[in-house]
């Protein structure tokens, strides 16, 4: 072996220890590292000599290709157990700074260019002449074209322009381009992204040509493309913004239902025939619904995921608390309703205080027309002028309405029953007057 | 004469009374100063005109004999180009010697040389010892780094110094002589960690097993 060593000269990326040949610098780096490390004082003080090594010699040596496989299986051992190792966070240096620095000049960069493009879309698309060759000279006068008598290739397809494929211009930037590398901005679509406020029209369905259409390069249509995305996105609801207004819409629609219900209960308890009880439970029935769904409403946007203690957490649990609040003041504290016996009770005497009522008006005006007997004289016999109840019209108007009073107490309509119900009452009225007028 | 006296140290001494010392050298410098071809005419006694830029590091071994001691050289001439430079430490860590060699005919190989030795003393072993060779001295007339010049600096710095030309084989043999003799012989004498090993039978296992 010590003669062999005599006579050979070893030479290329040898291991100092053992003298294997690692056919690159990184790999003998990492071998020496790996394998020969026993010796660590010596080792810490090279180590950052090494990393050194690496760095300059990942990015310099061409050498470093020749890895051949079966080295790398050879060494996989070594290497596994240098990564087993854990190791230490060294010191480090924070970048944001620079990363700022970076990202609010290309930021600014980006903002110009969209602003300017924004500038003359607008110039563009307000008072645009329809008449096409008006509409090039008011495009041209907006943004001025390139001068395309030199330009013998597409700069974006290096295809050349001949008789079919033309040359044509960015109505924004006014550079040259083909037709197949141009894209269309619809003039609607421009019109919305320069004036937000404008009503937002559906994405066409037609294809947008050069008619209706601004032609831009890739560069340009990207910019506008962005700036349409972020306002979009800045209109766009989130979903705790949804949630939320569904909640003020039940609410909304729970307030009439809740006066409505108090005003059904008491003319129950007034002992009125307007509604009857099945009327008011369905309408309970429909508040409890409406309270249900504030309730599962105001619990999604509670469970909304939001770091604890910051506003839009005290957010969600108010807005939680305030709908609690409400159910359980306005929606479910509502009057209990009175039993059926009451209701008959309350009826009963209603309708004997009506009968007594009606009574003493019968005797008052008998005694008027035995007066007016006793003055007059016994006059001729009555005629029986009683028309059929068939044939009266007011017997007729009554059972129309007892129709529309079965019809809107099905579709819940109290307002209506109510109005009805009066009506009804109303010529009933008229109806007995109409008899006792008869009679007499 | 200077063949001559290779060819004595060539020879094994077969005496088994005579202590037999290793010795790790490594060969620094600026590139194409001639770290390969001293080592190659003090190793094989050759010269190439035309020698081959050398990649990574070389590893030769040389034997010289001094009057009671047997001296095995294990030279790392190490590949003197910028890339390679980050390699060298993985050669002159744990050596025991070290040969820093700059052109006689540019300055600037001069300048490369005081660099490596102001390296050599701060990161490689306390005791190394180091050699500074100006070499090509057999194109003496278009020398650029004069002889006094170098020799102050070595004798501030307590270098050995010869001005060498692997060439002609001027002050080859003697620069590796002058090393071997400062080199501390006794088992107990090497100072620092990489102290000179005994070469017994404890080293032959040592050569085989290793990862060739």
């Amino acid at each position: 072996m010590a003669t062999a060593n005599d006579d050979e000269i070893l030479e290329g990326f040898l291991c100092p220890i053992c003298k294997a040949d690692l056919k690159s610098a990184s790999q003998l780096t990492s071998h020496f590292e790996s394998l020969h490390s026993e010796e660590q004082d010596v080792l810490r003080s090279l180590k950052e000599i090494f990393g050194k090594a690496k760095k300059i010699i990942l990015n310099n040596d061409d050498s470093d290709l020749k890895e051949t496989f079966d080295r790398a299986l050879k060494f996989s051992y070594q290497e596994h157990r240098w990564l087993d190792e854990e190791q230490v966070i060294g010191v480090s240096r924070s970048s944001t700074d620079y990363l700022k620095a970076v990202r609010s000049a290309r930021l600014e960069r980006y903002a110009t260019e969209t602003n300017k493009l924004l500038i003359r879309l607008d110039k563009l698309v307000c008072n645009m002449p329809a008449e096409p060759n008006q509409r090039k000279q008011h495009e041209q006068e907006v943004v001025p074209w390139l001068d395309g008598s030199s330009v013998k290739l597409c700069p974006n397809c290096a295809k050349a322009f001949n008789l079919t494929r033309r040359k044509h211009h960015c109505r924004l930037c006014g550079s040259i381009l083909c037709h197949d590398c141009s894209t269309f901005l619809d003039i609607n679509v421009a019109r919305a992204i320069v004036d937000p406020s404008a009503p937002r029209t559906s994405q066409p369905d037609h294809e947008i040509t050069e008619k209706n259409g601004l032609r831009l390069c890739e560069h340009c249509f990207n910019l506008i493309e962005l700036r349409k995305q972020v306002q979009e996105s800045r209109n766009a609801k989130t979903v705790l913004v949804t949630a939320y207004e569904q909640m003020r819409s039940l609410m909304d629609q729970a307030r009439p239902d809740v006066a409505m219900y108090e005003k059904m209960c008491q003319s129950l308890f007034d002992g009125e025939t307007t509604y009857n009880l099945t009327d008011v439970n369905k309408m309970r029935g429909r508040i409890g619904k409406l309270a249900e769904g504030i309730d599962l409403l105001s619990k999604q946007i509670a469970a909304f995921p939001a770091e604890p203690g910051t506003r839009q957490a005290r957010l969600q649990t108010a807005i939680r608390h305030a709908a609690a609040h409400y159910i359980k003041e306005d929606l479910i504290s509502l009057r209990k309703l009175p039993t059926e016996a009451q209701i008959e009770e309350v009826r009963q005497q209603r309708y004997e205080r009506a009968e007594k009522q009606i009574q003493m008006e019968r005797e008052r005006m008998e005694r008027q027309r035995q007066r007016k007997e006793e003055i007059a004289g016994p006059s001729a016999s009555r005629v029986d002028t009683r028309q059929d109840d068939e044939d009266s019209p007011l017997l007729e108007q009554m059972n129309i309405i007892r129709e529309y009073i079965k019809e809107a107490r099905r579709d819940m309509k109290y307002e209506e029953v109510a109005i009805l119900e009066a009506n009804l009452k109303e010529l009933k009225k008229e109806y007995h007057l109409q008899k006792l007028s008869n009679k007499s | 004469m200077a063949t001559n006296r290779s060819g004595a140290a060539q020879r094994p001494n077969g005496a088994p009374q005579t202590k037999v010392c290793q010795f790790k050298l490594v060969l620094l410098g600026e590139s194409a100063v001639g770290k390969s071809s001293l080592v190659l005419r003090f190793v094989k006694g050759q010269f190439h005109e035309y020698q081959e830029s050398t990649i990574g590091a070389a590893f030769l071994t040389q034997t010289v004999c001094l009057d009671d001691t047997t001296v095995k050289f294990e030279i790392w001439d190490t590949a003197g180009q910028e890339r390679y430079h980050s390699l060298a430490p993985m050669y002159y860590r744990g050596a025991q010697a070290a040969i820093v060699v700059y052109d006689i005919t540019n300055q600037d190989t001069f300048g490369r040389a005081k660099n490596w030795v102001k390296e050599l003393q701060r990161q490689a072993s306390p005791s190394i010892v180091i050699a500074l060779a100006g070499n090509k001295s057999d194109l003496a007339a278009k020398r650029m780094v004069e002889f006094e010049e170098a020799q102050a600096y070595a004798d501030e710095n307590g270098l050995l110094f010869m001005e060498t030309s692997a060439k002609t084989a001027m002050n080859v043999n003697d620069i590796f002589l002058a090393i071997a003799n400062k080199l501390p012989k006794s088992e107990g004498g090497g100072a620092g960690a990489a102290g000179a090993r005994r070469l017994g039978d404890a080293e032959q296992p040592r050569s085989t097993s290793c990862c060739k």
